[in-house]
């Protein structure tokens, strides 16, 4: 329960004052769930527009701007006009950014604002509908859509929008050399696995290259230097800037250090809980389907399914919230530090529950697997209460035991296809219903209550009749979720991750992936205009540390590539579970070769990518070019321009050598005087030179006499 | 909604055939997280893949959908006509029959990839307006935000024992 009527009175009027406070205009309707709903519009456009120019200002001094706006704040305005998401950025900083920053300091769920639940704009729905349309119609994405979700959503979401775009662009090449793989080499070819791997360097490398091009085209390079303040920041100590005399607030960093090594333990415990879980599983389902040999045999496979269904998401949740808790314990002082060490854990937990299923396959079951069923006998346990007797249980010797070659393929298939149909099922299709499903529920109860006469009046009796309808959206959009942009990039990072990992086990991968990819870019548009609330529109000038995971992944696929391609090149059917065939040393090589070729490569491709020019880097250099020349003339409109040398002085006449001479006779001139008192002019310089050459240098005749002495 | 009659049909009845064979396949693949019992429907997951849209997609707002068209451009609603290109209804009664060559104006035959795209986006926008968003298309409220520029919710409690009127009253 919240508190009390008088407090939550009290509380809001504190929120309506803050908001005025910063010159928002107010309106107050019913929402549902004991909630209102506070309408808020810029009160007047003059405060919109001081507003404006107070951030482009900010950008500038942060260098984000290679000038200073205008000061008419019109002309600033007709020059670079502001798109919505500025306006919308720009007002939700207003609202929650520190009053000490000029804001009303409100913050969603926190400290005194606990009962602001959210803030969020509303859709625009005709917009909405026209680029879903829009997208739906064209095969590919042009960068005039991609300016336009920049322009509506903000720099943040437009990244994800151009990296998967990209991304999707990019997969048609290899998705063809699959395709072509597949058909004439197999599984597990040397030349697709190569290909693939430069494939991911050069993709990596190129969208490095790419968004710091969308950050210059879209004015966003160098945001991530604007550091916003992390609210629950702790800090122990202030002192005062030598420089610029402000307070700070100060961590120190040695303590910080020290509370970042508990990411070691972390990460430890979280490959320990993760992996022993996904190894149960995994031995189980190899025990039933493997050698278990007794009824409910189809049944009982699905044990290790309902084992990881339920186990998973329950460890992963409990894991997620630690890596939180550590990440707050870590006390970062900006917000774009938190993410990154909170986004960096996340990686870690994500690699383990995607891909260590696959590792255990490739490397522990195919090689080893005759060696390891023996030992499974202890995973009889789970099906022992079925079993008619003991031999049903009992585990073969290893030279009895033949390994499933299949199994690494299937398991491969099923993450690159079959997980990542289920997964747009999950994040799309669900959440509709659901929502449908409450809805209807809400519905049904509240016909329930009414029928027993004890109905508590709707939020939306006492609305005004024009604004029925809009009031019933406001209040359908109150109850979406946030979208996070993070969740997705993730999900196309681990897609990519499969690929270079993985991939020449079964080389119709980025098949899959390019089919899945324009599907998802269509759906997320989708999600995003139906089932989440109008994003906030932030800025971002990368995609950040998913970049670095991306780099990872590209390094790691070089030698899981390499080792899968020596371990199972033997006709696709690998080293078929003896690991007598598998040469350590052979191993060793292939994978030391292919990193070493994968460092050369990237150094090469990083190289030629450099020297590529781009409508971004021209842009960049017109910029600076012309920052350079306005700052030049600025300084130069002052000096007078001085006469040259050449028309300063005059004729050497009879009369100016006696003036001279008289001038000099008044007062005893000194040798630095007399020094430059002997050629008067250029003119009398150019002429005593050319006469000493005249005298000193020798002719052609005695230059010839000299060599044949010589 | 001015659906192209032939196409609609079937491509229901593609969709309902890939939902069945989506059905038919699913024990296998919940059971296919560790592969080896994986027996996946190929031509079912073809099939998926490329009806997946209309899966999705396939929606019981149609005719929603068409009153949202009909309040876009419709002029004498207050608002004025959105242009296709503007992103207002690609589903008029013209573009459901013939399209127009950009450059020469002469009439063309919607190709394959025209329709498929045409009738996607036209299940696409069903969808958009669909649920508990039809409330919007049946007004003009739909179409502006009323100059709102934020909503910011205030929970004032979170169970039913405290009764909200209080503040409704206060209101008025």
């Amino acid at each position: 329960m919240l508190p009390d009527k008088a407090k939550a009175g009290e509380r809001f009027e504190q929120l309506i004052k803050a908001l005025a406070s910063v010159g928002l205009a107010t309106e107050v309707r019913n929402g549902e769930n004991h909630s209102l709903l506070v309408f808020t519009k810029v009160a007047s456009e003059d405060h919109m527009y001081g507003e404006i120019y107070r951030s482009r200002v900010r950008d500038w001094m942060h260098g984000v701007r290679s000038a200073a706006p205008s000061k008419e704040l019109r002309q600033s305005l007709e020059a670079e006009p502001l798109t919505e998401a500025e306006r919308l950025r720009i007002l939700y900083q207003l609202i929650t950014n520190p009053v000490t920053e000029g804001g009303a300091g409100i913050t969603p769920k926190r400290g005194e604002w606990e009962n602001v639940e959210s803030i969020f704009a509303l859709h625009d729905h005709v917009y909405n509908k026209a680029w879903i349309k829009e997208w739906s119609t064209k095969y590919l994405l042009t960068p005039g859509d991609l300016d336009d979700i920049r322009n509506r959503l903000g720099e943040k979401i437009a990244f994800y929008f151009a990296f998967t775009q990209a991304y999707f662009t990019f997969l048609t090449v290899p998705a063809v050399l699959g395709f072509a793989a597949w058909l004439l080499l197999g599984s597990n070819s040397p030349f697709y696995a190569v290909a693939v791997s430069i494939w991911c360097i050069v993709f990596t490398e190129y969208w490095k290259h790419m968004e710091g091009d969308l950050a210059v085209k879209w004015g966003s390079r160098g945001v991530s230097s604007i550091e916003t303040k992390r609210h629950d920041f702790r800090h122990e100590s202030t002192t005062t800037d030598p420089v610029t005399g402000e307070t700070q607030f100060v961590f120190p960093d040695i303590k910080r250090l020290q509370r970042q090594l508990l990411q070691a333990p972390f990460a430890i415990i979280a490959v320990l809980l993760l992996g022993t879980l996904i190894a149960t599983a995994f031995g189980i389902e190899i025990f039933i389907s493997e050698v278990y040999n007794g009824p409910f045999k189809s049944v009982l496979v699905f044990l290790p399914t309902v084992l990881l269904t339920t186990g998973l998401p329950l460890l992963t949740g409990v894991l997620t919230n630690v890596a939180t808790r550590l990440s707050d314990y870590e006390n970062y002082e900006t917000d774009s530090a938190y993410e990154k060490s909170m986004t960096r854990k996340i990686f870690v937990l994500n690699f383990i529950t995607s891909y260590l299923p696959i590792f255990l396959t490739a490397f522990v079951y195919v090689p080893f697997g005759s060696l390891i069923v023996p030992y499974l006998d202890i995973f009889s346990l789970t099906v022992q209460p079925f079993a008619d007797d003991d031999k049903q249980l009992q585990t073969p010797k290893s030279s009895q035991f033949n390994i499933n070659p299949d199994r690494l393929k299937k398991q491969v298939i099923y993450f690159t296809v079959t997980a990542q149909i289920v997964n747009l099922a999950m994040e799309v299709v669900v959440p509709y219903l659901k929502r449908q499903g409450f809805i209807k529920f809400k519905a049904m109860q509240s016909q329930r209550a009414q029928r027993n006469g004890g109905t508590r009046p709707s939020a939306s009796i006492e609305d005004p009749a024009e604004e029925k309808d809009f009031l019933a959206r406001v209040r359908s959009e109150a109850e979406l979720e946030v979208y996070d942009v993070t969740t997705d990039l993730r999900e196309m990072v681990l897609q990519f991750g499969y690929l270079a990992l993985f991939s020449c086990v079964w080389p119709l991968v980025p098949v899959s992936f390019l089919i899945n990819n324009w599907v998802e870019l269509r759906a997320d548009a989708v999600k995003i205009c139906v089932e989440m609330q109008r994003p906030t529109p932030w800025r971002a000038d990368t995609i950040g540390p998913w970049l670095d995971s991306l780099a990872f992944l590209s390094w790691l696929g070089s030698i899981t590539m390499a080792a899968l391609t020596y371990l199972f090149s033997n006709d696709g059917v690998g080293p078929d579970g003896n690991p007598k065939n598998i040469k350590g040393w052979g191993l060793l090589l292939s994978i030391f070769f292919s990193e070493h070729l994968f460092l050369l490569v990237r150094w090469s491709v990083s190289y030629a990518i450099s020297k590529i020019d781009s409508p971004g880097k021209q842009k960049e250099r017109k910029d600076r070019f012309l920052v350079r020349q306005q700052y030049f003339q600025e300084s130069m409109a002052g000096q007078k321009q001085l006469p040259t040398l050449s028309e300063k002085a005059g004729e050497i006449t009879r009369e100016t050598l006696e003036e001279e001479a008289r001038m000099g006779s008044l007062k005893a001139a000194t040798s630095e005087e007399r020094f430059w008192a002997r050629q008067r002019h250029w003119s009398e310089s150019a002429k005593v030179g050319a006469g000493l050459i005249e005298r000193a240098a020798p002719d052609d005749e005695e230059v010839r006499r000299e060599k044949k002495e010589l | 909604m001015h659906h192209d009659a032939a196409l609609k049909p079937a491509l229901c009845s593609a969709a309902e055939a890939a939902a069945r064979n989506l059905a038919a396949g699913a024990h296998t693949h919940h059971c296919s997280n560790y592969g080896s019992r994986s027996k996946l429907d190929w031509a079912g997951v073809i099939e998926l893949c490329i009806y997946l849209p209309f899966i999705l997609l396939r929606l019981p707002h149609q005719r929603v959908g068409s009153q949202l068209d009909r309040i876009l451009a419709s002029p004498t609603n207050g608002s004025a006509p959105v242009s296709r290109k503007e992103g207002g209804s690609y589903l008029s009664a013209a573009d459901t029959t013939t399209q127009q060559d950009k450059t020469t104006g002469v009439p063309v035959i919607p190709t394959t990839r025209n329709r498929f795209a045409r009738s996607f986006s036209q299940l696409v926008a069903s969808q958009l307006v669909g649920g508990d968003l039809v409330a919007m298309a049946k007004s003009q409220g739909i179409l502006t935000n009323m100059g709102v520029d934020y909503v910011v919710v205030f929970r004032f409690a979170t169970t039913g024992k405290l009764d909200c009127t209080w503040y409704r009253r206060s209101m008025r």
